[in-house]
């Protein structure tokens, strides 16, 4: 009897070590890990947000954002803040993270998925690993029911949409931005001539595409360059000259997490242009 | 060397042209029935193929060939000029100067509310590089110091043309580094051709029989200046010139490099060595290699297209090599 | 007639005076032979009289009228110059070369006319570069070379020609050849001054001989007058040796330095 409770005791002790104290001392490194840290934590478990994340171009939550230290994911800076967790993505520096594991703070890697299934795993993951499964759970539903909402109003036809970005890229297959298109009822010519990923497209081949929409998405403040000079191509405006454009902002789909269900809601107003 | 007649080699260097530009038109990442482009770029109604044409090809290739004739004619004026064969507004530091130039112009908004400020500020740049490498280099310079001195002021400008796309308000500036260090003619619309235009005409009618004062140059700036040529303002003149052509070339173009020290190299045993006579057949010349270099980057099967500049740089570097260990075997 | 007339000429470079008060005129149908000790400006004079550089003070006129009211071009017309040591840029051929001295006829816009052709080809015969005419430049002798450059001056058919040491690089049959050349430019009716450091073609070919010194003009005139012991001396330190027949293979050197102990008998 002494044995098995010895066991029992032992066991749950294991388990509380694995699936660890909710972190009372958060901080993200990174632009998408903020804005769910944000989303999902409870205000006093963040202890430092990265730089980006105050930006209004590109943050969903940069005036949360304003009320913690950021950090510009330095060594340095991030000792001092004695994190208990630390949120890094797959392209933070691995040399950091390395670091950081040796120094022996608790590292959490966000997935960055582009399909909805990945997004709400992950959400749902993360809420779970910061002690708040409820919160978590909420999001999702919210932006399950926003995406199928307005999925019974999809249309017959798919008309075609094309993001060309300054630089001439676009994004097809595998990003969020297609994933969006899709779900908002579009099809991506760039994803259908066999592009993925987020890839340059020559701008000869937009124009023999002749998307019926074209879709903007500004990262940052525009300013003045040859990237952004594309966008006023002659030949674009005049294949485009009785179409319609869109332009939905960056930090709509830089990041995975509700925020997507926002740019299918915007997207799918378009489609009344199209008509 | 077998000289060619004059008239000759023009019409060789001419027809080359033509057939490379025809192919540069019917080369891009669609293929293009040329019958119904045409039909389409002549016709009332807006076409895919004609607006490709007409729109992307066409702005393309002329830019190409403008370029290409600016910087090898210019490469021409400096060597017979400087009586220096390695001069050329690459290695002397002109095509970075008008880089740092176009890169102040449009990355700080001047450009946005007056078009033409984006040439100037080329011309501007490859003027103010080309006189500091000259007069670092002093008159009469040996090819070596005055290829030192560019090193100097090439190494300045495309630092400073870097700090400023890191500082410019615009996201992208930072990306387009490759673009100003080493040329691209991708997405050229007409607008960049008018851009250019005027500075280009401006320079060429100055270079414009200026040819037999070049040649008197052949016996040197003192017996030159006794038979009736001008110095100082001759000189005045070129420089203006070559920042006229170079800066408006490369501030819609980027920094293309070797153009200018290759061609009238190979050309200049064709002509005989006479600077007058190498003029014309370096723009033929020029044009004709930008144009096969750009054919080549839209040919090669890549996910995102190189930079001109890499082909030119990757033709030009041993070609440069190669004039060195033939300037070290004479002793010069 | 067009007379080149420079009086008071005077030319300073980097504050010190390299010329000073220097009278020389020159007419069609002779020539004035220009010696003097190295240094002593004889070079300087050359190119101010070609208008390379410009004087300081002093006034220059060709035909009565000032030489710097006159275009450049019609200056190079009525003057031509042979510089002493002309590198040239590329490796033209002989015959491209010596049709550059007929440019300053020529507009900017002109190919060379008849009349310029026949100048060439004449030229080109007289110095006897038939034969290399289209070589190029590089592949041919340093006598060669310094023929080419007389024919790019003699091309011009300039009135005056300032010529800097035309002989000092040729072999001694070279040298009475291009003195024969020039005597018979002279007596076409051109006029010609030469800088020479061999006294006796100097001696031998020039109308008239001005002897510079220190940047002054110290004597003028004909040899016997300018080529006296006591100029020779004064300018050179030298003196003329008796002609000695006891020297070995017959010849003799014609002068000697003039040492301390000489000086004091």
């Amino acid at each position: 009897m002494g044995v098995k409770r010895l066991t029992t005791l032992l066991l749950a002790l294991f388990s509380l070590a694995t699936a660890a104290a909710p972190p009372q001392r958060v901080v993200s490194l990174n632009l998408c890990s903020d804005q769910l840290l944000l989303m999902l934590a409870s205000p006093e478990q963040v202890a430092s947000v990265s730089h980006l994340a105050v930006e209004e171009s590109s943050s969903f939550v940069a005036r949360q954002a304003a009320a913690y230290p950021l950090n510009h994911a330095r060594l340095e800076e991030i000792i001092r803040l004695q994190p208990d967790l630390v949120i890094t993505v797959p392209y933070t520096n691995p040399r950091l993270v390395s670091s950081l594991q040796q120094l022996g703070f608790e590292t959490y890697q966000l997935a960055l998925g582009s399909q909805l299934p990945e997004i709400t795993s992950e959400i749902a993951r993360l809420a779970n690993r910061l002690g708040q499964p409820a919160k978590g759970a909420a999001i999702i539903e919210r932006m399950q029911k926003q995406i199928k909402d307005e999925d019974e109003q999809t249309l017959a036809e798919r008309p075609t949409a094309l993001l060309y970005q300054p630089r001439g890229y676009t994004s097809a297959a595998g990003t969020l931005q297609d994933e969006a298109m899709k779900l908002a009822g579009w099809r991506n010519p760039a994803t259908e001539a066999g592009f993925s990923g987020y890839t340059a497209a020559p701008l000869e081949q937009v124009i023999e595409w002749q998307p019926q929409l074209l879709i903007i998405s500004n990262y940052g403040e525009p300013g003045e360059s040859r990237a952004e000079q594309l966008i006023h191509h002659p030949a674009l405006k005049r294949v485009m000259k009785n179409r319609p454009s869109l332009e939905i902002p960056y930090k709509y789909w830089i990041c995975p997490g509700p925020m997507l269900a926002e740019a299918v809601s915007l997207l799918r107003s378009a489609h009344e242009e199209v008509r | 060397m077998i000289i060619l007649p004059q008239q000759r080699l023009i019409f060789i260097l001419c027809l080359l042209l033509a057939v490379t530009a025809l192919l540069s038109l019917l080369t891009g990442s669609t293929s293009l029935p040329l019958y119904e482009a045409l039909q389409q770029s002549f016709s009332e109604a807006e076409g895919v193929y004609g607006i490709i044409l007409t729109e992307l090809r066409l702005p393309r290739t002329l830019v190409a060939m403008l370029a290409g004739a600016s910087l090898g004619v210019s490469g021409a004026v400096m060597q017979s000029l400087l009586r220096n064969p390695l001069a050329s507004p690459g290695l002397v530091g002109s095509a970075s100067g008008a880089a740092l130039g176009a890169v102040t112009a449009l990355y700080f908004g001047l450009s946005a509310n007056f078009s033409l400020a984006l040439p100037l500020g080329g011309i501007g740049g490859a003027l103010l590089a080309t006189l500091t490498a000259y007069l670092l280099a002093g008159r009469e310079a040996s090819p070596l110091t005055l290829i030192l001195a560019g090193v100097a002021v090439n190494a300045f400008a495309l630092a400073l043309v870097s700090l400023l796309l890191n500082l410019a308000p615009s996201p992208y500036a930072v990306q387009e580094i490759a673009l100003w260090m080493l040329g691209s003619l991708a997405n050229i619309s007409r607008n960049e051709l008018w851009v250019m235009l005027p500075g280009t005409l401006i320079g060429w009618l100055l270079i414009w029989r200026q040819g037999h004062d070049l040649d008197l140059l052949t016996l040197g700036e003192e017996t030159a200046g006794s038979m009736g040529v001008e110095l100082a303002k001759l000189r005045w003149r070129l420089f203006i010139a070559i920042g006229l052509i170079v800066g408006s070339a490369i501030s819609v173009t980027g920094s293309i490099g070797f153009i200018g020290l290759m061609i009238p190299h190979i050309l200049r045993p064709l002509v005989g060595y006479q600077p007058s006579r190498l003029l014309i057949p370096s723009a033929l010349g020029g044009a004709l290699l930008l144009l096969l270099a750009d054919i080549g980057v839209r040919t090669i099967p890549l996910d995102t297209e190189i930079k001109v500049g890499v082909i030119t740089s990757l033709l030009g570097a041993p070609f440069f090599l190669w004039l060195i260990l033939k300037q070290r075997r004479s002793g010069t | 007639m067009s007379h080149l007339i420079g009086r008071g000429l005077c030319f300073t470079r980097d504050d010190q005076s390299i010329l000073e008060q220097i009278d020389v005129h020159i007419e069609p149908g002779e020539m004035l032979g220009l010696i003097g000790p190295n240094g002593a400006g004889k070079s300087s004079l050359l190119r101010l009289l070609a208008g390379v550089t410009a004087a300081d003070a002093g006034t220059l006129t060709l035909a009565g009228k000032p030489v710097d009211q006159l275009s450049p071009k019609a200056r190079a017309r009525q003057i031509a110059y042979l510089p002493q040591l002309t590198e040239i840029a590329w490796p033209m051929s002989v015959e491209r070369l010596v049709a550059l001295g007929r440019l300053p006829h020529l507009e900017h816009w002109q190919q060379a006319t008849p009349e310029d052709q026949t100048a060439i080809e004449k030229v080109i015969e007289q110095t006897d570069l038939t034969a290399f005419r289209s070589r190029p430049y590089n592949t041919l002798s340093g006598g060669e070379q310094a023929r080419v450059q007389l024919a790019r001056a003699l091309v011009t058919e300039a009135d005056i020609l300032l010529a800097d040491e035309p002989v000092s690089a040729l072999d001694p049959a070279h040298q009475l050849d291009v003195m024969t050349l020039l005597q018979a430019y002279v007596q076409a009716g051109h006029g010609v001054i030469i800088v020479l450091h061999d006294l006796a073609l100097a001696a031998h070919y020039s109308s008239r001989l001005q002897l510079l010194h220190q940047g002054r003009m110290l004597a003028e005139g004909a040899a016997d007058h300018v080529l006296s012991d006591h100029f020779l001396e004064a300018a050179y330190g030298i003196a003329i040796n008796p002609t000695d027949h006891r020297a070995k293979h017959g010849f003799s050197l014609p002068w000697r330095r003039i040492e301390p102990e000489d000086r004091d008998r």
